[in-house]
């Protein structure tokens, strides 16, 4: 009987987050070409600036690539959930969703995903670009996924909070735009860690970019050990944006319209 | 008859530098079947009391019971009983008619089957299967905001809560929406709770009424015991050949002069006073002045507008 009720719940949570998505895919299909451009475009031009300069060493490249994978990754799929949410509050689609039986996390989740799927291309074409560019190729798709995936979930977290508590949409746009250069920037992302001031070596670990990073630098270059590590932080990440928009996102309470 | 809500002294206040008391010790009680109006001006505390009723708001004080359920306590409750059509329904522009139906039917819980087959259903009743391919933003603004409505009849959920649904439709979309309304009201036993600005229109529709003014209930009743109140009075409606305001201010004997309108001026007066009125008109006006002249019962119009003190547009 608890098995039972555990699948159903389960089955709920993936049908309504995946209706969530559908729902918001399609109410975004006029939008999707734009949208893929506006995700690749920054990283790409990241990627194509910060290649201008130096000597394009094997491993300058893979993090100047891995890097920008992890740009798209965090700032589209996590802290674009800021954006996105505060734009849903302000033309009050909340009500919509907060009056159907679903829980938080599919609604969440079901915008998450949707902003992983847009970045999908932009990070598709840095890979094709390594491969057809600098011959260097995914060594462990595997881990190239699971890095993706994780990376893209590890920030919902963040991104709710952001689009639930803002005043409005735009003070949500604002403060994304503030936090997302510094989790990519002040973390060792598109420069290795001993590039980085002390300070930020250890505040990086809180960061789940650092993280994503390392386990794409991996995916790219073979496996170097600690893979698991990274793979447990994000883990960690994931549940504490459960755990977050479970008890600290209150979407039928007294929150601001906008 | 079974109670649906029971609300007692709900109080909602907005924090802030100038605190804002939105709803005030409001006492409600709605029973199965009923349609209930909501009426009221701008900024009365309508759309505050029906979000605290969906589970939307949380209440400042006092209870909410959906069911026997403490909606305060547990506001998911509502979702399971109700659906809410909101005022703002204007994003999800990019969907097509069936997709809209479908995803609504499907996030309210139907299987695949049951969700094609109610949106079809819906679909067919209203004659839009032609509009399959189109999405919302390729209709016409009335049709899109008419299909959008059409969506919180899935799920066939018992209680309905509309917050201004006729806005934007024309008038044959209005009379399909009102009509289904009774349908599933009077066959399925639906409770509607009813917020609009069209007093005129929602009068032969609801059951009965609540006025709302300062969010506090200021009035409560069935159409026909609100206008008991004025009862033994009438509207003299007066349409002139030019505009009223060309002419000098009229001021009848035994007469409450409503704001007027363009070539309309309108008298509200005691029954045994129309013959006088009538006399005094076609004295005061030149031949051919008066295009036309009625006298009307009150309507619930007249009783808001003499609740609210203002002028209803």
């Amino acid at each position: 009987m608890g098995m039972r009720r555990l699948w159903a719940a389960v089955r709920k949570f993936v049908v309504d987050t995946w209706f969530v998505f559908v729902s918001q895919a399609l109410a975004f299909r006029h939008m999707w070409f734009w949208s893929v451009v506006m995700v690749t475009f920054i990283p790409l031009c990241t990627m194509g600036f910060l290649l201008l300069f130096g000597k394009p060493s094997p491993e300058r490249i893979t993090y100047i690539l891995t890097g920008s994978i992890t740009y798209a990754v965090s700032s589209q799929a996590g802290l674009s959930l800021g954006q996105w949410i505060g734009g849903l509050k302000m033309r009050r689609v909340f009500d919509y969703y907060a009056s159907l039986p679903i829980s938080k996390l599919s609604f969440i989740y079901g915008l998450n995903l949707n902003a992983l799927l847009l970045c999908v291309p932009s990070s598709l074409l840095l890979v094709v670009i390594s491969v057809l560019g600098f011959h260097h190729p995914v060594r462990d798709p595997l881990l190239f996924l699971v890095a993706f995936v994780l990376g893209g979930f590890s920030l919902a977290g963040v991104g709710a909070m952001i689009g639930f508590y803002s005043r409005s949409g735009q003070i949500a746009s604002n403060v994304t735009q503030i936090v997302d250069p510094i989790l990519v920037f002040f973390a060792p992302v598109y420069m290795p860690e001993e590039a980085l001031p002390l300070v930020l070596r250890y505040t990086s670990w809180f960061m789940p970019t650092r993280h994503v990073a390392r386990l794409l630098r991996s995916s790219f270059g073979g496996a170097t050990g600690g893979e698991w590590q990274s793979i447990a932080i994000l883990v960690g990440f994931i549940i504490i944006s459960v755990l977050l928009v479970h008890h600290g996102l209150d979407w039928r309470g007294d929150r601001p319209l906008a | 008859m079974a109670v649906v809500y029971e609300v007692v002294g709900l109080t909602k206040k907005y924090p802030g530098p100038k605190e804002v008391l939105a709803n005030d010790h409001i006492d409600l009680r709605i029973e199965r079947g009923e349609i209930l109006g909501i009426f009221g001006p701008n900024g009365a505390g309508k759309t505050t009391l029906v979000r605290q009723l969906m589970g939307l708001l949380r209440p400042t004080s006092g209870e909410i019971r959906l069911f026997g359920h403490d909606l305060v306590r547990d506001p998911c409750v509502a979702t399971r009983y109700v659906a809410y059509f909101a005022q703002e329904t204007y994003y999800f522009w990019y969907l097509k008619p069936h997709e809209l139906l479908t995803i609504t039917g499907r996030l309210r819980g139907l299987s695949a089957k049951e969700a094609r087959d109610q949106a079809q259903t819906l679909l067919e009743k209203f004659n839009l299967q032609g509009l399959r391919s189109k999405t919302l933003s390729q209709l016409s603004f009335g049709q899109a905001r008419f299909v959008t409505l059409l969506s919180v009849f899935m799920g066939a959920r018992p209680v309905l809560v509309l917050d201004e649904p006729t806005n934007d439709l024309d008038p044959m979309h209005r009379r399909a929406f009102w009509d289904y309304l009774w349908e599933v009201n009077s066959q399925d036993g639906v409770t509607v709770l009813l917020v609009t600005h069209n007093v005129h229109e929602a009068e032969h529709v609801v059951h009965r009424v609540i006025i709302m003014d300062a969010g506090r209930l200021i009035a409560s009743g069935t159409p026909w015991e609100l206008k008991q109140g004025i009862e033994g009075q009438v509207r003299v409606e007066i349409v002139l050949t030019e505009s009223a305001d060309n002419c000098a201010e009229p001021a009848f004997a035994h007469c409450q002069t409503l704001p007027s309108k363009r070539n309309t001026i309108l008298l509200r007066t005691a029954r045994e006073n129309v013959d006088t009125v009538v006399r005094e008109v076609y004295e005061r006006f030149p031949p051919g002045a008066v295009a036309d002249l009625r006298v009307v019962e009150p309507t619930l119009e007249d009783v808001y507008v003499q609740m609210v003190g203002k002028e209803w547009v």
